[in-house]
């Protein structure tokens, strides 16, 4: 603070005490606000725009507060030689973070990003009419820019409006949102300090016209109440992202079409 | 023999005698049935099959006038191959097989074999054998025929299964501890033909220092070879992360630690300084459906089979150095396994759910959700496997059935292992 | 570094000439068409087969006798330090090639034309002599699938130190950096398949060692031989009863068949076992 004050400080010097890992009170207490101000109950704003890259055959942006995230399609395309025949679609998953994407340059490990590819393609799989393209391979490139919390749910759903970009047939597409519990409260779409310190989150990815539910993970200990409550939320979440991307498609089909 | 890949050829011959690992089968002798209107009599030759194990070996004595050969039988199950035993050559076997396809073929196959399936034969075809061929027939398991696909599916909504199982029975679990000398603890859980062992190792290291007062846990799987060849190589990678990741999930909690089967608080020996690091190690020995669950459950009796040294901290030295540790050789803590939750995986058949698959249900399945659960009936973790959707409130539907479950499967799992510790203890 | 006992005890409590307890179970995986366990002493392995079957790379098939292919892994748990190894290490390599050979030697493989056979070793625990002990288990794990061979192999260590030659090295004693001989032997035939060694011996000495390497085999082939017999015998028994109690049940879950049957035949099997 002295510092601050004083007039410009001549050299830099980190201070050593800013970095405070223990978990701050606030996230225990009844009343708390959430660090960017939102109601427990209130999703970050999207912003959502689908054709972010032009070589691919379709791709789409999301902007999540400070959750950035690029997906593009490349496909249908043959499958490899190697492969065995297949009268159904392939899919192919990979997300990757840039070595800036979180805090600490090059956190995120490889093995996460595996990990978080094999859960994009179990969400997406029950969407894609994969019978539609036998013998084809789709793959699905994700890059999170900036990792900004709830990292998984913002791919997911950024990657289905990028396959609805690039034609692929599908039944619906795909929201994601996740919760997390914090001592008695649940928080909807959790930035990445409040996942740090979650008790347990849950996330559901689902078809928001034909209400089915694609994928769906918890962590931490829930009883099943709070389960029962924290699906709801999230359902209801999801069909309202879902208008949002719905909606995203139409105005980018109409400037086209212009 | 290289063209009879995905095929089942069952063949049943007229005055045919079936030897089956050099013992006569008895009830199959005599007797000429035209295939299309005894149909009873193709699903018992399937059924004969069906009971094989692999390694088994029929000896068919074929008779001298392919006429006879009554029925074979195509479907996508089994694939084939011959090889003759010393006296004959490849080529008559492989011809002698080739006419039974052929007559099959012109006798209707349409009654008989499933309908998708489509015939490419590319045989040395001899007309008229005679004498006797005896022959190795390899066959394996490749996928299930639309007979069985309806079986299993109709026996799941008739609450009855393949094995005589209700939807909400287990396999019979066996556990054995401390099967792994050199580890703090072990064990080997069986649950019908499904095998896993499950070790656990504790080293000293130094707790991160996002968390100075707490030890680490890390799992880690392995699929072994043995039990399916294409893990092989790299080939099991893709499923032991698969496993591992679900493991990592339903076991150590969330990011603040609650929930988690494992107390790492008491890990810790000197804060920031030093604590355990404990190395759970999974390997698949043989596999047969519902391995999540069985490694849940190897897991759970390893941790309370673990033994962690007593330790003594020398002098409490300056913060900055590494205080010394005396690890003791003879005295050991147990691991407090309360608070480990078990997996339940229901899979979802037709419009029904049931747990503990074996491989052939699982290749049914339209999706499957692993919860686990702990004592307390709180949910500590969840996935969902397969690619189909559904609906929430059959969600909500599974996890009140799991826990209903889970209770059951605590109790089974509990008295097992303290028997299997009872065990150790005598020998 | 004393290896020998001025009493003659090495320092697990053997005489320099004795075997560690030997444990078989035949039939460890069943979804295999042949498996085994072996056990020497704290050294544990499993081994199973698959095949004959289908060659799968088309370019291995021979047209004139079956493909034999062997990989060994070692888990995670089985050595005292916890190492996460990579798949096929060169180590993990040379004794796949070594059990592999050792196999094809007794394998008759001319019976088996243009099929493969697969044979997967996992170390359980490690504890010296792991290459014996694959050997063992596989030779078991193939005459459980039914192959047809030669004679069955057997393998057996044996090492040289402070001037003692000794049976079946652990650990300690392996990494001691005395000779070591692992010798494979058919022992019907009384022939050779299998002969290794590190470090250098004189050849009187060498003889000896090998002697006694032989006798070992020897004695793990009664035991095997042993073992195969019971389980022979017991399959004998319940296979053929087992198989058409099975396949009534199937049928009356179709209909085809009278309660009366399978009362019938439980009662046969229930006797026998």
């Amino acid at each position: 603070m002295a510092a601050k004050a004083g007039a410009s400080p001549a050299t830099y010097s980190p201070s050593p005490a800013t970095y405070k890992k223990n978990r701050p009170p606030i996230f225990t207490d009844v009343d708390w606000v959430r660090p960017d101000g939102r109601d427990f109950h209130q999703c970050r704003p999207a912003f959502l725009r689908t054709g972010a890259v032009n070589a691919a055959s379709g791709s789409a942006y999301a902007e999540f507060g400070n959750t950035k995230v690029m997906v593009s399609i490349f496909g249908p395309r043959e499958s490899k030689k190697a492969m065995v025949y297949s009268d159904i679609g392939r899919l192919n998953c990979n997300v990757s973070y840039t070595t800036f994407a979180t805090p600490v340059r090059g956190q995120a490990s490889d093995n996460k990003d595996k990990d978080i590819s094999s859960q994009l393609h179990k969400s997406l799989e029950g969407a894609i009419m994969l019978d539609t393209f036998p013998k084809t391979t789709v793959d699905v490139f994700a890059l999170v820019l900036e990792s900004g919390g709830c990292d998984l749910p913002v791919v997911i759903s950024c990657a289905s409006l990028a396959l609805a970009d690039a034609g692929i047939m599908m039944y619906d597409l795909v929201a994601a949102v996740s919760v997390s519990c914090l001592g008695k409260n649940l928080v909807i779409d959790p930035i990445s300090e409040e996942e740090n310190y979650q008790d347990g989150g849950l996330m559901i990815t689902c078809l928001p016209s034909r209400n089915e539910v694609t994928q769906l993970t918890i962590t931490g200990e829930w009883s099943t109440p709070k389960v029962h409550e924290a699906m709801e939320l999230c359902l209801d979440a999801c069909s309202k992202l879902g208008k949002i991307m719905r909606s995203c498609l139409k105005e980018s089909a109409s400037t086209s079409q212009e | 023999m290289e063209t009879f890949t995905r095929f089942l050829l069952l063949i049943c011959f007229c005055r045919h005698t079936i030897y089956i690992n050099g013992i006569r089968f008895p009830s199959f002798e005599g007797g000429t049935y035209p295939p299309t209107d005894r149909p009873h009599l193709l699903l018992s030759v399937c059924l004969i099959l069906n009971t094989l194990r692999r390694t088994d070996y029929l000896r068919l004595r074929f008779s001298p006038h392919i006429v006879d050969i009554v029925c074979a039988l195509a479907s996508g199950r089994w694939s084939l191959s011959v090889s003759p035993l010393s006296s004959h050559s490849q080529s008559s076997v492989v011809g002698c097989v080739g006419s039974v396809l052929l007559v099959v073929l012109e006798k209707g196959i349409d009654h008989i074999a499933n309908p998708n399936s489509s015939f490419r034969l590319g045989v040395r075809f001899c007309p008229f054998l005679t004498g006797d061929i005896s022959g190795y027939i390899h066959y394996r398991m490749v996928g299930l025929s639309v007979g069985e696909k309806h079986f299993i599916q109709g026996g799941i909504a008739q609450d009855l299964r393949t094995d005589g199982r209700k939807r909400l029975t287990y396999r019979p679990i066996f556990v054995e501890t401390g099967v792994i000398a050199q580890a703090n603890g072990s064990a080997r859980v069986k649950m019908g033909r499904t095998e896993v062992i499950a070790s656990v190792k504790a080293e000293l290291g130094r707790p991160s220092s996002s968390a100075p007062d707490k030890g680490k846990v890390s799992i880690y799987i392995d699929c072994s070879p043995t039990a399916a060849p294409q893990f092989e190589g790299r080939g099991g990678e893709e499923l032991s992360m698969e496993l591992s990741a679900a493991l990592r999930q339903c076991l150590l909690g969330g990011k603040s630690g609650a929930g988690a089967g494992i107390n790492l608080s008491s890990l810790s020996i000197v804060d920031g300084k030093v604590c355990w690091d404990l190395y759970i190690d999974g390997l698949v020995i043989s596999m047969d459906g519902n391995v999540l669950d069985a490694l849940g459950a190897a897991i759970k009796a390893a941790l309370s089979n673990t033994g962690i040294p007593k330790v003594n901290v020398a002098s409490a030295a300056s913060s900055d150095e590494q205080p010394e540790v005396d690890v003791s050789d003879e005295e050991f803590l147990q691991f407090d396994t309360t608070a480990v939750p078990v997996i339940i995986t229901l899979t979802k058949i037709g419009r029904h759910y049931i747990v503990d698959a074996t491989s052939e249900e699982e290749s049914q399945m339209s999706s499957a959700v692993s919860v686990s659960i702990n004592r307390q009936g709180l949910i500590c973790g969840l996935t969902k496997r397969g690619g189909a959707g559904l609906d929430p409130s059959v969600i909500l539907d599974m996890i009140s059935v799991a826990k209903h479950v889970s209770e059951q499967l605590m109790d089974k799992l509990d008295s097992e292992i303290a028997a299997a510790e009872a065990m150790e203890e005598e020998s | 570094m004393e290896y020998v006992s001025p009493e003659g005890l090495r320092l697990d409590g053997r005489r320099p000439m004795e075997m560690r307890q030997l444990r078989a179970e035949i039939g460890a995986v069943s979804g295999a068409d042949g498996s085994a366990i072996f056990e020497m002493g704290n050294t544990k392995v499993i081994a199973a087969v698959y095949g004959p079957r289908e060659v799968q790379h088309r370019s291995q098939l021979n047209n004139d006798k079956a493909l034999i292919r062997c990989e060994y892994t070692m888990a995670n748990f089985s050595t005292g330090d916890r190492t996460r190894k990579p798949k096929g290490d060169r180590r993990s390599t040379e004794i796949s090639l070594v059990i592999r050979q050792t196999m094809e030697a007794c394998i008759l493989t001319h019976l088996m034309p243009r099929s493969q056979i697969d044979i997967f070793v996992q170390v359980l625990q490690a504890d010296g002599g792991t290459r014996s002990a694959c050997i063992n288990a596989a030779t078991l794990a193939l005459a459980d699938a039914g192959i047809p061979m030669r004679d069955l192999v057997t393998s057996c260590s044996s090492g040289y130190l402070n001037s003692t030659p000794l049976l079946d090295l652990n650990y300690v004693e392996d990494s001691a950096g005395g000779p070591d001989v692992t010798v494979g032997i058919l022992p019907k035939l009384d022939k050779v398949t299998l002969l290794q060694m590190d470090a250098k011996l004189p050849m009187d000495i060498f003889e000896n060692v090998m002697q006694l390497a032989t006798e070992g085999c020897k004695a793990v082939a009664n035991y095997i031989r042993e073992v195969l017999i019971q389980n022979t015998k017991q399959l004998e028994n319940r296979h053929a009863d087992q198989l058409s109690l099975s396949l009534f049940r199937k049928l009356l879950l179709y209909g085809f068949c009278s309660w009366r049957i399978i009362k019938f035949l439980e009662k046969d099997v229930e006797e026998e076992t």
